[in-house]
């Protein structure tokens, strides 16, 4: 049976979701008789073929976020959002109780930290979006997972019935938000 | 005929008329998922997690609010009621600001606990991000605004429990926010600090500051205890962690309380203080140094032999706390009475317990050691209080919610007797303010009212007719009258006395038993006559022989300070050669002392106090003392067997407990034990002259 292919990636994030899917730790080993991971920032191939699951962590909160999400949900026949920031913005999303502006500017020139601020805005640079959304707010999500991070059990449960068939539905210590 | 029967999810569950739809299902193990409820307060239905499907009614209703009917047929669970909780959840969600990623009541939150119970796993509808404040200006817990899910259990336990009724709900629609008075910040409202509402919070909107990320409660372990901070001895749930307490809560199951506490009982109770005395220390050449129990005890035992015997037994005195448990207190009083043959005894507190001893003594003779005040139940239940020089509000917090709850709904009339500005002033019918030194001359006066409407002839009371009580109190005549005739014709009044009363006079105290027995204000040999004690074995320690009051002249001192901090050393301690004392922390106290003991706190003591009411309330520890730290009255039963070179008397607290059942009158059961009614039947009316 051709293996499952699966690619993931990160947006808005702190890599903690991806850090969680390697302390699956021997699991994920024994999982590679199953899957085949292509891109992902741990193989760091940077755009994705097309695969059968496609696993996201992180928040959208700038337009390169949006593109990589895009692409994602393009490539992939499964979306996983994997993690509270994907799921519905995380960490990120509290930036949305102040408002673009006034983060952009308590960041760049008012924090205490700062000389000379000034706020980037480079035409090679993304734009940072108005609102930081989780990503089902920008394409269709499949599976969601969260947790902050999601467990590594949650995370092996969550593959292993999307592997059987089922989209999974969790529940007991594998269903949290922090 | 009461009962009802109802069909529940096709079963026949039975319930009583007057039961709602909840009620039913809870009696017949039905879960129906429910987040503004709360078991004792009112309902509200404002969540709408407990909706359920009534057949032939419109639409779903909540459980908790609509009355239960015989013959109803209801759903609890289907894919309607499943897909309606789960989307008003997620609009719960979305509303306001919650992220539980940091936040400090993660893993014990209601709101989480009822998103996994749903299987909530994402979320459909964009977050509204109001910008919500936190108010921060109470010392002891804040209210975080983006938190909140508007369940309104703070304003119900506000209002219900704490009967302060401070906080409400303001505003319309989504600018609906619960607010202290009129939108002040708490700390400049109403608000008490009893904090009943965090208890009750089920989210992270109302949270503790001491205990916050200290641990969930699935780390801590709950121990039933005592509060020792006031007299009215409310049943507390201590949690601890690692063999630290980290907060204390009300305990819902005591009777005594109900979950109610105040702030000295819930919030100032834990000082977490980490300057503990560890081991004993003897002071030499002008400086402490650590030593050995043996050698400790041995130098009090020889100095106070020493003492005994170039100046006799009286020149040695203990001193103790009002705090100190019953064990503790009558260690230390076999100690002096039996070891060191010193009837000097002496327990620092106010005369109210005093005072109340005296009114057994006037009522029933020297000799009658009985309980023959009204019980907290009595209080719960009155129809008025006829409060005289306390204000419950100062300390006595749990007293003062029980007063408030019944006089705002109007279930009772509120008298208020006192020299002093009193709290309780507003809410009262009739609030006397006598000039000071006139209160026992206002309580004739009063006398003198009832005395006349029942047709009683009291010649003792002829000096205290209207014109001249007012005269020399300073008061309205004809508050007097009002006050003694809404007294008369109550059904279940509570007379209600402490420090301010019997500091200016201590027979006012017999005065207002008095008046109880001419009113015929009594029921199975206890007088509806309360004496609210200041600290939370007042009671306990003059029933088991001390004094309240302050030695003199005593060369040699025992103190049993337990974990009281003085701010200043009492002026007893100067001129005496040898002192001993037995505490928790260091305070201007101990150091004037010759040997120091390191003492248990509340939290490390097995024992008991005796409550106001008469109650024997036992606790266990909650935590463990260091190690080094024996128990008071351990201690003291060691000392007790080197004066009198023998073995030690007590191995265990129990040991204690079972002597003090012995030996102190009325101290076997429960309960103190109460007098009978023939002996208050036939108890004589003492009239004092004040004037």
């Amino acid at each position: 049976m051709a293996k499952v292919k699966v690619a993931t990636d990160w947006l808005a994030g702190c890599a903690g979701c991806h850090m969680s899917l390697l302390d699956l730790d021997e699991r994920l080993v024994a999982l590679t008789e199953f899957i085949e991971i292509t891109s992902s920032p741990v193989t760091d191939l940077k755009h994705p073929p097309e695969v059968d699951l496609g696993i996201i962590e992180g928040a959208v909160a700038n337009s390169s976020n949006e593109e990589v999400v895009k692409e994602m949900r393009h490539k992939c026949k499964i979306l996983m959002a994997l993690g509270d920031c994907a799921v519905f913005g995380g960490i990120p999303l509290m930036r949305n109780l102040a408002g673009k502006d006034e983060a952009l500017r308590h960041a760049y020139i008012e924090a205490a930290s700062v000389v000379d601020g000034e706020i980037p805005g480079d035409e090679d640079l993304a734009t940072m979006e108005d609102q930081v959304k989780g990503i089902n707010q920008v394409v269709k999500v499949d599976c969601y997972v969260p947790g902050c991070p999601p467990s590594p059990e949650a995370i092996h449960f969550a593959l292993s019935e999307l592997l059987a068939g089922r989209i999974p539905v969790l529940s007991g210590d594998k269903l949290r938000f922090d | 005929m009461d009962e009802i029967v109802l069909k529940i999810d096709g079963k026949e569950a039975r319930g009583k008329r007057g039961d709602t739809i909840l009620d039913v299902c809870k009696k017949n193990g039905i879960d129906v998922p429910t987040l503004c409820h709360f078991e004792g307060l009112p309902s509200a239905g404002s969540c709408r997690m407990c909706i359920v499907e009534i057949e032939g009614a419109r639409g779903v209703n909540t459980a908790c609010t609509t009355p239960a009917a015989d013959g109803m047929v209801v759903k609890t669970d289907s894919e309607t009621l499943r897909f309606l909780r789960k989307e008003t959840l997620q609009l719960l969600f979305a509303e306001r600001n919650h992220f539980c990623m940091y936040c400090q009541m993660s893993g014990d939150c209601e709101l989480q606990a009822m998103a996994y119970r749903l299987g909530v796993d994402h979320f459909e509808y964009p977050w509204l991000f109001p910008k919500l404040p936190m108010d921060t200006s109470n010392p002891y817990f804040s209210f975080d605004q983006n938190r909140c899910i508007l369940c309104t259990r703070c304003v119900r336990a506000c209002s219900a429990m704490a009967g302060a009724d401070t906080l409400a709900v303001s505003q319309r629609s989504s600018r609906t926010m619960v607010c202290a008075d009129l939108n002040q910040p708490l700390a400049e409202s109403s608000c008490t600090s009893c904090g009943a509402c965090v208890q009750v919070c089920p989210t992270g909107a109302l949270i503790e500051k001491f205990s916050a990320y200290r641990g969930h409660r699935s780390e801590c372990t709950i121990v039933k205890s005592v509060c020792p901070s006031c007299s009215v001895g409310c049943g507390v749930d201590v949690v601890v962690r690692a063999n630290n307490a980290i907060t204390v809560e009300g305990d819902f199951a005591s009777d005594v309380n109900k979950g109610l506490l105040c702030v000295k009982g819930r919030f100032q109770s834990l000082d977490g203080r980490r300057d503990r005395f560890t081991t004993p220390m003897v002071k030499k050449g002008g400086a402490f140094q650590e030593a050995s129990w043996d050698e400790a005890l041995s130098l009090v035992a020889e100095k106070f032999k020493a003492i005994k015997g170039s100046a006799g037994p009286s020149a040695l005195a203990a001193v103790a706390s009002p705090r100190a448990t019953n064990e503790n207190l009558y260690a230390l009083s076999r100690l002096f009475k039996g070891a060191l043959g010193s009837d000097q005894l002496y327990v620092a507190d106010s005369q109210v317990a005093a005072a109340q001893k005296e009114v057994v003594a006037q009522l029933l003779g020297e000799k009658a050691t009985v309980n023959v005040e009204a019980s907290l139940d009595d209080v719960k239940n009155a129809d008025c209080f006829v409060v005289v020089g306390v204000d419950p509000k100062n300390g006595h917090g749990v007293v003062d919610s029980f007063i408030r709850r019944m006089a705002k709904s109007q279930a009772a009339e509120v008298i208020v007797v006192d020299p002093e500005a009193n709290s309780l002033a507003p809410l009262a019918k009739v609030a006397i303010k006598p000039k000071k030194g006139a209160t026992g001359a206002v309580v004739n006066g009063m006398m003198a009212v009832v005395a006349q409407e029942k047709g009683a002839s009291l010649p003792k009371l002829g000096r205290y007719d209207l014109p001249i009580v007012s005269v020399a109190a300073d008061v309205n005549a004809n508050a007097i009258v009002t006050a003694a005739k809404t007294y008369l014709a109550a059904k279940r009044p509570v007379i209600i006395y402490g420090q301010g009363a019997t500091a200016e006079d201590a027979r006012i105290a017999t005065s207002l038993a008095s008046l109880a027995l001419l009113s015929g204000n009594f029921s199975d040999g206890r007088l509806r006559l309360l004496a609210l004690r200041e600290q939370a074995n007042s009671r306990g320690a003059l029933d088991i022989g001390f004094e309240a009051g302050e030695p003199s002249k005593a060369k040699g001192l025992f103190v049993l300070a337990a974990e009281e901090v003085a701010k200043s050393a009492p002026s007893w301690v100067d001129g005496a050669e040898f002192v001993v004392v037995q505490a928790s922390y260091p305070s201007a106290l101990t150091a004037k002392a010759d040997v120091i003991l390191p003492a248990p706190t509340w939290l490390e003591t097995e024992g008991s106090f005796a409550s106001a009411e008469g109650r024997i309330r036992r606790f266990g520890r909650a935590v463990e003392p260091p190690a080094n730290v024996k128990p008071g009255w351990a201690a003291i039963s060691e000392l007790a067997a080197k004066v009198i070179a023998e073995d030690v008397k007590y191995r265990s607290v129990d040991e204690v407990s079972a002597d003090i059942a012995r030996s102190v009158p009325g101290y076997g059961g429960e309960w103190v034990n109460a007098a009978s009614a023939a002996a208050l039947s036939s108890a004589p009316i003492v009239c004092v002259d004040y004037l």
